[in-house]
């Protein structure tokens, strides 16, 4: 089990993950932008942050720069509708370990999770 | 007025787009969409509900989602009132955990708009070499007029532009025939700007 921030505006959209991960065995904290993201990744000190990209207040893009700037190394996997290849890049660029398009389902994203929660078995022990 | 060679160039574009929003649809609602190809022209305000084949006096809900920098305007998920409710029905079984059937609406169109107006925007962007700036998508409602001064009122658009363009797609969810559509409306300057960088992405691949 791991601990996974999920940072979302979409009400839909925190239910339908926060229960894909549940359902991953995960156990799931939420914030409704980028700087409540901040705030919950500093208490909680998550292994992994799932954030969307465009909400209010602080964006995606945002929260990634406040990480960097924090020098924190959690993995970040970005979870957007954004679908423009230039938008990837800059999230790459910014440090987000996975840039995956909305809807996700529950298989590319325990296989995205997988990848960098226990690299060798695939599994947080 | 657009050429037909402007016209066949931009319904080009804007179907690939359309067709990637129906494949995002189908993941979302489990189930073949079919989609309409695109219909492409520039139109003043007051004959858009001639175009989109939609009422004036039809309660709609929409989903809007500005784009900003080079390229202004903004694309809308368009429903009546009665598909949007099915839609969410569909998505969620009434089981968002929203406080109300009026939030679980707004919440679920807000999500869906965002993912299928980005799915057709994105598709524009990504051949033309372009990058929109969206803005955080907008729930609204009320007749098409109603939507359409509204969404024109917060992205800055005028529309009374007569050089405004819409393309408008219409998806059909095959089982419960559950109709909406994503139309994209853009101003005079961005509209010139879209077809000259569409007419440069064909020639370098010509
Ligand atoms: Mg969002």
């Amino acid at each position: 089990m791991a601990k996974i921030l999920l940072v979302d505006d979409s009400r839909f959209q925190r239910k339908c993950m926060s229960k894909m991960l549940s359902d991953l065995g995960h156990e799931v904290s939420e914030a409704e932008n980028g700087a409540l993201g901040l705030e919950v990744a500093e208490a909680v000190k998550p292994d992994m942050i799932i954030s969307d990209l465009l909400m209010p207040v602080v964006d995606g893009i945002g929260l990634l720069r406040g990480l960097k700037s924090r020098g924190c190394t959690i993995p970040v996997v970005v979870v957007t509708a954004d679908i423009q290849d230039c938008t990837k890049q800059e999230c790459l660029e910014l440090g987000a370990k996975i840039f995956l398009n909305k809807p996700v389902n529950i298989a590319n994203l325990e296989a995205a999770l997988n990848k960098f929660l226990n690299p060798a078995t695939g599994e947080k022990t | 007025m657009l050429t037909p060679e402007q016209c066949e160039m931009l319904t080009e574009v804007i179907n690939a787009g359309v067709v990637k929003a129906g494949s995002v649809l189908s993941d979302l609602v489990g189930h073949q969409v079919r989609m309409r190809v695109p219909l492409v022209g520039v139109t003043d305000f007051t004959d858009l509900h001639t175009q989109l084949e939609i009422e004036n006096f039809i309660k709609m809900v929409a989903v809007c989602q500005q784009f900003h920098g080079t390229m202004d305007g903004y694309a809308l998920l368009l429903l009546s009132r009665e598909n949007g409710n099915a839609l969410t029905q569909r998505l969620t079984g009434g089981q968002s955990g929203a406080d109300s059937v009026e939030m679980e609406l707004r919440d679920t169109l807000l999500e869906v708009g965002n993912i299928l107006t980005n799915s057709v925007l994105g598709t524009i962007a990504n051949t033309i070499g372009h990058h929109f700036e969206y803005q955080v998508p907008v729930y609204q409602e009320g007749t098409l007029p109603e939507i359409i001064a509204f969404s024109s009122i917060t992205a800055s658009c005028s529309i009374g532009d007569s050089h405004s363009l819409y393309a408008t797609a219409h998806f059909d969810i095959d089982d419960q025939r559950i109709i909406g559509c994503v139309l994209i409306l853009l101003t005079a300057g961005a509209f010139n700007l879209l077809v000259e960088r569409i007419a440069a992405s064909r020639a370098k691949t010509q």
